[in-house]
C-alpha cells in the first residue's frame, strides 16, 4: 500500500481529530503535495462542520409535559421507598441496642423466674435464643408491612 | 450531598449540576427529574430522530427512553459517564423499535448501491463543493445524512452534533475503540459519497 493509500485512509478522522500527533503531521505533509487529498479532506471537513452546525430539533411543550406527568407516581414511589428505607434503618439499629441494653434485665428476670420453676440454668442460653427470635420476628413483620404497602401504592399508582 | 462531594472528588472535577440531580433523582426528587430532563431534552430528542425520522416515533421513543431511565436509574453507576449511560439506555430502545417495525432491515448496510467508495474517494470534480451556495449545501448534507444507514447516522451524530469524544462512543455503543474509529471513518467516507452522488444529480459539480 502506498503511502498515499494509507492517507486516504486516514482523512475521514484527520477531519475529527481523531488521529495521533504523528499520523497529523503525516497528512500536512501529504496534504502539501497531493491536490486530490486536499480536496477529499475540505470535502470531510465541510460535511463536519456542516452537521456541527445542524439546527437542533427540540421536543414539544406537549411531549415534556407528558413525561413529567408519567414520570411523577413512578417518582412517587422511589421517593416512598426513599423514605421508608430511611425509616427503617434506624429503627433497626435501634432495635439492636435497646436488645443489648435490656439483655442484663432480662437475663435477671428469666434467672428468677428458672430458679422459681426449678429449671436447670443452661436454660438461659435458650432464653437468650428465644429473645432474639422474637426480635428478628417483630422486625419481619415490620418488613412485611412495609413491603405490603409499597406494593399497594404501586397498584393503586 | 456526601455522595455527590465523593463523586467529584473521584473524578477530580467540580460538583455537576447533572450529577446532584441524577442523585436526587435515585430517590424520586421530582424537581431534579424535571432538571435533568430539561437538561437532557434536546440532544437526546435529536438523537432519537436521527435513528427513526418520524417526529411521532421519536416522540414515543423518547418518552420510553425516561420511562426506562427512572426504571433503571437506582442500577446507574455514579462512577460511569451518564451521557453515555443515557444515550445507551435511548440507543437499546430505538434498536428494539426498528427490529420491531423492520426486522430484514440492516441497520449498518448502506441501501443505495455498492459501488467502491474509493471510486468516489477519487473524484475528478475540482472544487465542487465551493460551487454550491451554503443553504443548499447544508440541505444536501441533511438528506445526505437521513440517506445513511442508521448505525452511520447514529455515529455522525454522536460525533459531530452530540460531539462526543470516541471513547464516550465507545461506551454507548458497547463495542471497542477501534470499531468506533473504524465505523466512524466508514461512516464519512459514505457520507462524503451519497453527498457527492446527490450534488451531480442536481447538476451542480
Amino acid at each position: 500500500m502506498s503511502e498515499h493509500d494509507r492517507i486516504v485512509r486516514l482523512l475521514p478522522l484527520a477531519a475529527t481529530g481523531d488521529i495521533t500527533p504523528e499520523e497529523i503531521r503525516r497528512v500536512r505533509e501529504h496534504l502539501a503535495s497531493c491536490a486530490e487529498c486536499r480536496r477529499v479532506s475540505e470535502d470531510y471537513a465541510f460535511l463536519g462542520s456542516t452537521l456541527r452546525g445542524q439546527p437542533t430539533p427540540q421536543p414539544g411543550a406537549e411531549l415534556l409535559a407528558r413525561v413529567r406527568a408519567m414520570a411523577a407516581p413512578r417518582l412517587a414511589r422511589k421517593q416512598a421507598r426513599s423514605r421508608d428505607a430511611m425509616v427503617l434503618a434506624p429503627l433497626v439499629a435501634a432495635g439492636w441496642i435497646v436488645a443489648l441494653a435490656t439483655w442484663p434485665w432480662v437475663r435477671a428476670a428469666g434467672t428468677m423466674v428458672l430458679t422459681g420453676w426449678h429449671l436447670p440454668s443452661g436454660s438461659l442460653a435458650h432464653a437468650l435464643a428465644v429473645y432474639s427470635f422474637l426480635g428478628f420476628l417483630l422486625a419481619s413483620v415490620a418488613a412485611i408491612a412495609v413491603g405490603r404497602r409499597a406494593s399497594a401504592m404501586g397498584r393503586t399508582q | 450531598m456526601i455522595h455527590t462531594a465523593l463523586l467529584s472528588w473521584e473524578e477530580g472535577v467540580a460538583p455537576s449540576r447533572a450529577g446532584g440531580d441524577i442523585l436526587a433523582v435515585q430517590c424520586g426528587d421530582p424537581d431534579a427529574f424535571a432538571s435533568l430532563l430539561s437538561h437532557y431534552q434536546n440532544r437526546l430528542y435529536r438523537y432519537l430522530l436521527r435513528w427513526v425520522h418520524e417526529p411521532a416515533t421519536a416522540d414515543d421513543l423518547f418518552q420510553q427512553t425516561w420511562m426506562r431511565v427512572l426504571e433503571h436509574i437506582h442500577s446507574y453507576d455514579p462512577g460511569r459517564n451518564f451521557d453515555a449511560w443515557l444515550f445507551a439506555v435511548a440507543r437499546n430502545i430505538a434498536i428494539d423499535h426498528l427490529r420491531r417495525r423492520q426486522p430484514a432491515v440492516s441497520l449498518d448496510e448502506p441501501r443505495e448501491d455498492s459501488r467502491p467508495l474509493s471510486a468516489d474517494l477519487a473524484s475528478d470534480t475540482p472544487g465542487a463543493l465551493e460551487l454550491v451556495l451554503t443553504s443548499e449545501r447544508a440541505e444536501r448534507v441533511q438528506k445526505a445524512m437521513a440517506s445513511q444507514p442508521p448505525l452511520f447516522r447514529e455515529i455522525l451524530s454522536l460525533r459531530f452534533e452530540e460531539e462526543m469524544k470516541l471513547e464516550e462512543i465507545a461506551q454507548v455503543l458497547g463495542i471497542p475503540l477501534g470499531s468506533v474509529k473504524s465505523r466512524l471513518s466508514r461512516a464519512l467516507e459514505h457520507m462524503r459519497t451519497v453527498f457527492l452522488r446527490m450534488q451531480r444529480k442536481d447538476g451542480t459539480s
